[in-house]
């Protein structure tokens, strides 16, 4: 490795201490409670040191010892953690909640309601009505709230965001995000315990490929192009694997307030795609291209001009670009890498709020839990257009009405 | 990957380390895949022999005042003191010309061994370090972290299975170009140990990325080098060391190959790559797209091979954390050597059998094999290019051909 491209200089500050971390949900037989636990130990700014890990009380403390969780913070339901952990003076700070769709309304209003700050799984709710109550409780509480949109942590995507910000492709006019799986493409919910839940509206939501992936898409193209949201969208759903309760296709056509026009799909039915996520961005001046199986390599064409490949790590990238970025160039990062940026800048977040310090200065990449509702609500508009067969509808989530 | 034994031992193994102060690369690397899979807590260190950058690097490193020490004696020495709470292993990642002496303290006192490459300046440290490790009964772990990629490994057991026959032709190229490498650096005090023949000797570039590269043909084809003709040479004048290395090679069982190490390979990144050919197809494999192994079966369309099946080889299975297509990367592959080493710790200090495809890791012989290999490519160019042997151990009672 080469020292002289270090890029540590530029990291986030690390916290005075190590934060205290719970974790809900990601007990034995789970999948992303573990990933959540990697991910924020990768930095060292957390220690994962209480929760609730199952719905099944007996996993749940069964589980507890996989993460050296010690017994008596061990919980055998999340009500219970909650308000133990706040009331303990050594309690969580923090707390990522990776459970089934349905259920993360309840469980991170219920840290919300208890001070505490709430990392959340996508998406953030099921139904619309509890995501705008989300929002609301976080607002009172005056917690911090992340949603986990990894793919926005990912250097080269910062990179991209920057780029735009600065002009570098002028004016943009079109971005087109493709999220494509094939992993759905036959009946496997019959026998998978993350395909069952995953196609189930009652734990997934009314949205498949939507809630799933869509959201992903949708935050990603918002976050790069740099609008808050979409005012506009026309949708085409499918359910191509018969029998299947939810779709497993979705085409999103979107109106940016700003003029620009953008495209979504996102697929679980797409053979030879394992997770085929790719972003192009098109502006007056030139265009960006970011593709999640390169991810550490971003490609770069001025109008006219002969395309290049910017590498993370290079010298020459933006401080956000930096500051994300672990390795020198060459040395490929991955999943881990980007999530534990969302978990760097948590861990600053829930450190100024902790020292009584305003976060409204914080400039952060973080999505927050407006970003969450967002993504509930092209949910909810994307399926109330493909019923009216593609009508557009308004995307945006007129929060002016939310205190 | 499993944490039955690791929620077995109920805790963390206590890891030391010596080297890796603030601003080293490869002690920050170090560090992170100590802990991605929640295996080791480093609880004391050795950081630097700049006595103000070891406690400030102590302090960054959150580990505590009364084990931050000055010298790699007194650490060992205390450490094997404190029966209840002293460390259980040691990274060593000081420049090769001290690994024998430091590597060899902690080994007397029982204690285990995580140590970076090259494993010395020379082989005949190389061999008393061999020989260091037999006589304490402890594992010394080398970190050719590249051949712990899940697509290496599945590159090797596909070779093993007879995948593409037998072996005829390995290329393994480990050919540098960003310009901290390809450039002079003329301040002495900027300048890396890479550069200085002192700590390497002339033929460096065979040691920091050349190893590397013959380390990865012999993992994935289980081939030795038996002879070498090699060609080096000083492209930037300043240099005291040579730059460029280019090596024929004979292998054992008639393969034959080319061993490809530069620094001044202008424009690449990282530049490692392997790609074997046998009697009924190749494989490919390129570090920068980690996820990719390429197989070519004779006469038919190729295939890219990911992580993440259920069809792949159990030690590439083993070090894959996530589903298919999301990436992992350098890091990861890193901690995959960390991991693999707690748990045959682990199941030696439970008394259990250790998992078989955790025992892939490259060890001091390997590390003394690489040596070997230096000292024959270094004698052949001196003459001229003249085939030598590179064997190590040689076979009882052959001379062997040198120079």
């Amino acid at each position: 490795v080469n020292e002289g491209a270090y890029q540590g200089r530029d990291r986030l500050p690390m916290p005075r201490r190590r934060l205290r971390l719970g974790l809900v949900g990601g007990g034995r037989g789970a999948f992303f409670g573990r990933v959540h636990a990697t991910a924020a130990r990768h930095d060292d700014r957390f220690e994962l040191v209480a929760g609730a890990l199952s719905s099944d009380p007996e996993r749940a403390r069964a589980s507890a010892a996989d993460y050296f969780i010690a017994p008596e913070r061990a919980y055998g339901n999340y009500q219970e953690m909650a308000a133990r952990e706040a009331a303990r003076p050594d309690g969580i700070d923090v707390v990522a909640v990776v459970t089934p769709n349905h259920t993360h309304h309840a469980i991170a209003g219920t840290f919300v309601d208890h001070g505490i700050d709430v990392m959340c799984e996508k998406p953030m709710t099921t139904e619309l009505a509890d995501a705008l109550d989300l929002v609301r409780r976080v607002r009172t509480a005056g917690v911090v709230f992340g949603v986990v949109y990894t793919f926005a942590g990912y250097p080269m995507v910062r990179q991209a965001r920057a780029m735009v910000a600065a002009g570098e492709i002028g004016t943009v006019r079109l971005v087109d995000v493709e999220i494509l799986q094939d992993w759905l493409a036959t009946a496997r919910e019959a026998d998978d315990a993350q395909a069952a839940w995953r196609t189930d509206p009652e734990r997934a939501g009314p949205g498949g490929a939507l809630g799933d992936i869509a959201v992903h898409a949708y935050h990603l193209a918002c976050y790069v192009i740099g609008e808050a949201e979409a005012a506009l969208l026309s949708a085409q759903l499918s359910t191509f694997v018969p029998g299947r309760r939810l779709d497993d296709d979705a085409q999103l056509q979107l109106r940016f307030p700003g003029g620009a026009r953008g495209r979504i799909w996102a697929s679980q039915v797409a053979p030879g795609n394992e997770l085929g996520l790719r972003i192009r961005v098109y502006g007056d001046g030139g265009g960006l291209e970011w593709a999640l199986q390169t991810p550490n390599y971003l490609r770069h064409t001025p109008l006219g001009e002969h395309p290049r490949t910017l590498g993370r790590g290079a010298p020459d990238l933006h401080p956000s670009a930096h500051r994300a970025s672990r390795i020198p160039v060459g040395h490929p990062e991955g999943h881990f890498d980007a999530l534990a940026n969302l978990y760097a800048e948590l861990a600053l977040a829930v450190e100024v709020r902790r020292d009584g310090r305003d976060l409204a200065g914080l400039i952060l990449d973080l999505p927050g839990v407006e970003d969450g509702a967002r993504g509930v609500r092209l949910i909810e508009t994307s399926i109330e257009s493909s019923r009216q067969d593609g009508r557009w509808l308004g995307a945006g989530l007129a929060l002016q009405g939310v205190p | 990957v499993s944490v039955e034994l690791l929620a077995r031992y109920g805790r963390r193994l206590r890891l030391g380390m010596v080297g890796g102060g603030i601003g080293s690369v490869i002690g920050e690397t170090h560090r992170i895949a100590a802990r991605l899979d929640n295996r080791f807590e480093l609880v004391a260190g050795c950081l630097s022999r700049d006595p103000e950058r070891a406690r400030a690097s102590a302090v960054a490193a959150l580990i505590p005042p009364d084990r931050a020490y000055n010298s790699h004696e007194e650490m060992a020495e205390r450490e094997a003191a404190r029966a209840e709470d002293g460390i259980e292993v040691v990274c060593v990642c000081t420049p090769p010309d001290s690994h024998l002496e430091i590597a060899r303290a902690f080994l007397t006192r029982g204690i285990d061994v995580i140590c970076d490459k090259p494993l010395t300046a020379t082989l005949e440290d190389a061999v008393a370090l061999v020989e260091a490790v037999r006589a304490s009964g402890r594992l010394l772990a080398l970190a050719h972290n590249y051949a712990a990629y899940p697509m290496v490994r599945q590159a090797r057991a596909m070779v093993a299975a007879g995948a593409i026959g037998a072996v005829r032709l390995v290329h393994a190229e480990f050919a540098v170009g960003v310009p901290a490498m390809v450039r002079h650096e003329p301040e002495p005090a900027r300048r890396h140990w890479r550069f200085d023949a002192d700590v390497l000797g002339e033929a460096s570039v065979l040691g920091e990325v050349g190893s590397h590269a013959h380390h990865l043909a012999r993992f994935v084809t289980g081939l030795e080098v038996h002879e070498v003709a090699a060609e080096l040479t000083r492209f930037v004048p300043e240099r005291r060391v040579y730059d460029d290395a280019q090596l024929n090679l004979r292998l054992a069982d008639g393969a034959r190959g080319h061993l490809w190490a530069s620094y001044v390979a202008a424009g690449n990144e990282h530049g490692l790559a392997l790609r074997v050919h046998g009697e009924r197809g190749g494989l490919q494999w390129s570090q920068e797209r980690p996820a990719e192994l390429w197989h070519m079966p004779l006469g038919e369309p190729p295939r890219r091979i990911t992580p993440g099946g259920d069809d792949l080889a159990p030690a590439a299975r083993r070090g894959t954390r996530v589903p298919k297509g999301h990436p992992e990367g350098f890091l990861e592959a890193f901690a995959n050597v960390y991991t693999d080493v707690a748990d045959v710790l682990l199941a030696r200090k439970l008394g259990a059998p250790p998992d078989p495809h955790a025992l892939g890791f490259p060890t001091a012989e390997d590390g003394a094999a690489g040596l070997a290999l230096i000292e024959a490519a270094v004698a052949s160019h001196r003459a001229d290019g003249a085939w030598t042997d590179a064997r190590w151990p040689r076979p009882a009672g052959e001379q062997g051909r040198r120079p």
